[in-house]
């Protein structure tokens, strides 16, 4: 097992390096650079060529690729992600003031949005093809299909601006954290409602679930402890990647509702050309999201004792 | 039913605590019982009308910048309309009233500005603002080391772009200390707007904070003291900055609120109408386009909306280095077929305006209304698909196929509604493609990009903004056409007094602008800004309007009750 894993994280240490070569030739080879026309300017008024060449030197652009590549990541290695082109400040910082705000709007929205859709999709499965499944369905492709903005500016146009009852967007006062939290959360019901129910409606016709009910247990003790633990193997791998991407933030709830998280970061990073912060961020993610697939991997054998990676525990 | 019950329950809980949130109260120093009048901290007795001073606060919305050092690189710089005091203001009419300088006078020869500064000036932590400190901050706005991006800005000053280089000293500079309260500005050729340029872009940086703590006294309020009526009481980074008036301003123009708030938005996607709309912020929301419609058909937003014609001119950029747009008759048939009125009543709502020429609305020397220059582009699909013929494309035959850009979002549904007038007319296809700036920018400088919808915006309010760079190979939108007859033009003018001659000359370089449809001048966009009821006591046109670039708006304004 710790052999296992040491052998996973040796792989993730080598998928980083492939993903920083990769990211970093992608970035330099989209058009446009950090200093070709001036920032966040109404109107775009070319740089001075010699003050142009004086900011590349500066940020040390003006060297050959695989020289900034090298000197980047020999930096990283010592945990200096550079300096923010946008921010002025170092990326490391950044993204430790950032990051609390988006983890924190994650976890809640995790904590309502994946219970809600776990209880729907079981209650589906539960009484399959009647009006309660319907509902349940209706309820669930709406909140799957609509755009997350869409519900975002909905939700602020009826709870701020008509009935006033919570502020448009911000950050930091708990009644601010209600409607980003709350409209996040619906935008992961559908998905973890849908796949609930599918499997559920597997797992309620299955033998054993017969069995268990001849046994004679109560059908609550029936469908959570013998249908849903089976039915939860594949909700396990859906879960991984969308805990990491809710950690990790969303563009449009965090841009919509003001939020200071790293959720839009990347994005604007992007549109900035703004290097240190696009190469930390993907890191980043790349790193999450290969720590929570073996967090799922290893999770498998807890839900399904058949299934044990690394062979003998 | 029973199941739902847990879920009904979490929503009941949910509308019970949005309910019970408090409304916020903005913390005020100075949260004392009702007095007969209400005196602000910066010493201004509010008229009757005031709300109590706890309540004296405005909020608005910006972006957030890298540091508040505006003489650094003024976009990267911010929120400095609420710290800095200029040398002198401009008020809604256009007319300069003394600031930071309690006077200044020009020299005959046109080229040097010499300021006498207000001797009771402090920084907002008790240091003395003196002549040093001005000059000190010209010198190194343009210090080669410091890289400023917009360090042409100031290139009209003597050995500005000289310095800037490395090539002369800094004594070498326009810039020249007098005594501890008067300092000059010397420019290479007499520029009569000249006071709008330095005071829109100077302001003076607290040497005393840049001498210890280098460039980053810039990112910290307690090392950033202003020279303003207001102070930078806290920067939280993300959210908002928060002003308190300066306990040492003695200038004329003293803090009517007790806090001013930006708040702070991402640079794209907050929906600033809503947030105003909820409360969130109580003015300075400038709209347009679809949220303009909008503010215009509600009966409360189109009470507090200050409608006006923007100062920007939105135009066809043409690449005129190669085929097709190096032909003229190419040129002046996409000018004759665009229905500008149609545009702008149709497709945009009355968003916009029509325009025939290069400057906006009302601006200095601005005569659309000419017939003769109206001509050079009138709406004539007969005329335009004739000159097309004429160019070697009857009916379109033979053009080749074209991306037409936008940027950034904007102009999307009026580049749609171009491409398919140009179709229509000329029989031409041009697709509409809305790219991101830098990629824009980099098409642009390469030559790639043929055609783009455009615009340019005023940096200052004189007519050479709108006319300076169409010859002048350095500039972005330089579409490698240039003229003689223009260029004396325009130089003629640069230097002359405003006037009608000045006026007139700078009319006939837009109409050569027009005649040879180097650009293919479309329209002006309306802006509605929207100041909530309760912020009274905005300095104003004698119009009612908020003035072409008004610098006291905010001056004299307070919450009412």
């Amino acid at each position: 097992m710790a052999r296992y894993v040491l052998g996973r994280f040796a792989g993730i240490v080598g998928v980083l390096f492939i993903v920083s070569i990769m990211i970093f030739l992608m970035i330099h080879s989209i058009p446009g650079g950090p200093f070709d026309a001036m920032p966040t300017t109404s109107e775009f008024r070319e740089i001075p060529e010699h003050i142009r060449e004086k900011l590349m030197a500066k940020y040390g652009l003006d060297k050959p690729l695989y020289v900034q590549y090298f000197r980047y990541m020999w930096a990283a290695l010592r945990g200096d992600f550079g300096i923010s082109f946008r921010y002025g400040e170092p990326v490391t910082d950044f993204i430790s003031r950032s990051w609390p705000a988006t983890a924190q709007l994650g976890l809640s929205a995790m904590a309502i949005g994946i219970p809600i859709g776990i209880g729907l999709g079981i209650l589906a499965a539960l009484r399959p093809n009647t009006w309660l499944d319907y509902l349940t369905n209706v309820v669930v492709i709406t909140t799957f299909v609509t755009p997350v903005f869409v519900i975002a500016i909905m939700s602020i146009i009826i709870f701020a601006v008509m009935l006033r009852w919570l502020p448009s967007g911000g950050w930091g006062e708990p009644k601010q954290w209600i409607l980003p939290t709350f409209v996040y959360a619906v935008g992961q019901i559908g998905g973890m409602a849908r796949f609930t129910r599918a499997s559920m409606v597997d797992a309620m016709q299955a033998e054993y679930v017969r069995t268990a009910r001849a046994k004679g247990l109560r059908e609550r003790a029936v469908v959570l402890r013998h249908a849903f633990r089976s039915a939860s193997l594949p909700l396990v791998t859906l879960l991984g990647p969308m805990i990491v991407n809710l950690l990790l933030g969303s563009f449009f709830i965090e841009a919509i509702f003001r939020i200071p998280g790293i959720g839009g970061q990347i994005t604007l990073a992007l549109y900035n050309r703004d290097y240190p912060v696009i190469m930390a961020l993907i890191l980043l993610w790349t790193f999450a999201i290969a720590i929570a697939y073996l967090v799922t991997d290893l999770l498998y054998g807890v839900v399904d004792p058949r299934i044990r990676v690394g062979g003998t525990m | 039913m029973k199941r739902f019950a847990p879920i009904v329950a979490f929503l009941a809980v949910l509308i019970m605590v949005a309910g019970c949130v408090p409304a916020a109260a903005p913390a005020s120093e100075m949260a004392e019982e009702e007095m007969m009048e209400t005196v602000s901290t910066g010493g201004v007795t509010l008229p009757d009308d005031a709300a109590p001073l706890d309540r004296q606060v405005f909020r608005s919305a910006g972006i957030e910048g890298k540091h508040f050092d505006t003489m650094r690189n003024e976009y990267e710089g911010f929120a400095y309309e609420s710290t800095i005091e200029q040398l002198a203001k401009m008020g809604p009419e256009g007319d300069w009233h003394p600031a930071a300088a309690d006077s200044w006078e020009l020299s005959e020869d046109g080229r040097t500005w010499t300021f006498h500064l207000r001797q009771d000036a402090m920084w907002s932590d008790g240091v003395p603002v003196t002549a040093e400190d001005w000059v000190y901050s010209f010198r190194r706005y343009l210090n080669p080391e410091m890289a400023n991006v917009y360090a042409w800005f100031l290139f009209d000053l003597e050995n500005g772009e000289a310095y800037n280089k490395g090539e002369v000293d800094v004594e070498e500079l326009g810039v020249k200390l007098i005594d501890d309260y008067t300092f000059s500005l010397t420019t290479k050729v007499p520029i009569p707007y000249y006071m709008f340029k330095i005071n829109w872009h100077a302001a003076p940086v607290p040497r005393h904070m840049v001498e210890e703590h280098g460039d980053d006294w810039a990112n910290d309020p307690a090392t950033a003291p202003s020279n303003g009526p207001y102070r930078i009481a806290e920067w939280n980074r993300g959210k908002n900055v928060i002003f308190t008036p300066n306990p040492h301003y003695t200038g004329r123009y003293p803090a009517t609120f007790e806090q001013r708030v930006q708040v702070i938005i991402p640079e794209v996607g907050a929906p600033l109408l809503q947030m105003y709309q909820a409360g969130d912020i109580d003015g300075g929301v400038g709209v347009t386009g679809d949220d303009l419609v909008q503010v215009l058909a509600d009966p409360q937003l189109s009470q507090e909306a200050y409608i006006s014609v923007m100062n920007r001119g939105v135009y066809i950029y043409m690449n005129q280095r190669t085929p097709p747009f190096d032909n003229i008759l190419v040129r002046q048939a996409f000018a004759h077929a665009i229905d500008r009125t149609s545009l702008c009543d149709n497709v945009m709502r009355g968003t916009c305006i029509p325009a025939h020429g290069f400057l906006p609305k009302d601006f200095p020397c601005e005569r659309n209304d000419d017939p003769e220059l109206i001509a050079f582009q009138n709406y004539d699909p007969e005329l335009a698909a004739d000159l097309m013929a004429q160019a070697g494309y009857p009916g379109g035959e033979g053009f080749p196929e074209l991306t037409i850009y936008t940027k950034e979002g904007e102009f999307i549904r009026e580049a749609e509604a171009i491409q398919r007038m140009l179709a229509d007319n000329l029989g031409v296809k041009l697709t509409p493609q809305n790219v991101e700036r830098a990629f824009y920018v980099d098409q642009m400088r390469n030559g790639e990009l043929k055609v783009a919808l455009n615009r340019w915006g005023a940096d200052f309010i004189d007519p050479s903004n709108f006319v300076d760079w169409w010859d002048d190979p350095a500039a972005s939108y330089f579409t490698g056409w240039t003229d003689e007859e223009y260029r004396n033009l325009i130089d003629t003018a640069r230097p002359m007094a405003m006037s009608t001659e000045r006026c007139d000359l700078y009319h006939d370089a837009l109409k050569i602008l027009a005649r040879d449809a180097i650009g293919v001048f479309v329209m002006n966009p309306v802006q509605a800004v929207l100041y909530k009821d309760y912020v009274s006591g905005l300095t104003l046109t004698d119009d009612g309007t908020l003035g072409v670039y008004n610098m006291m708006l905010l001056d004299s304004a307070y919450i009412t009750e």
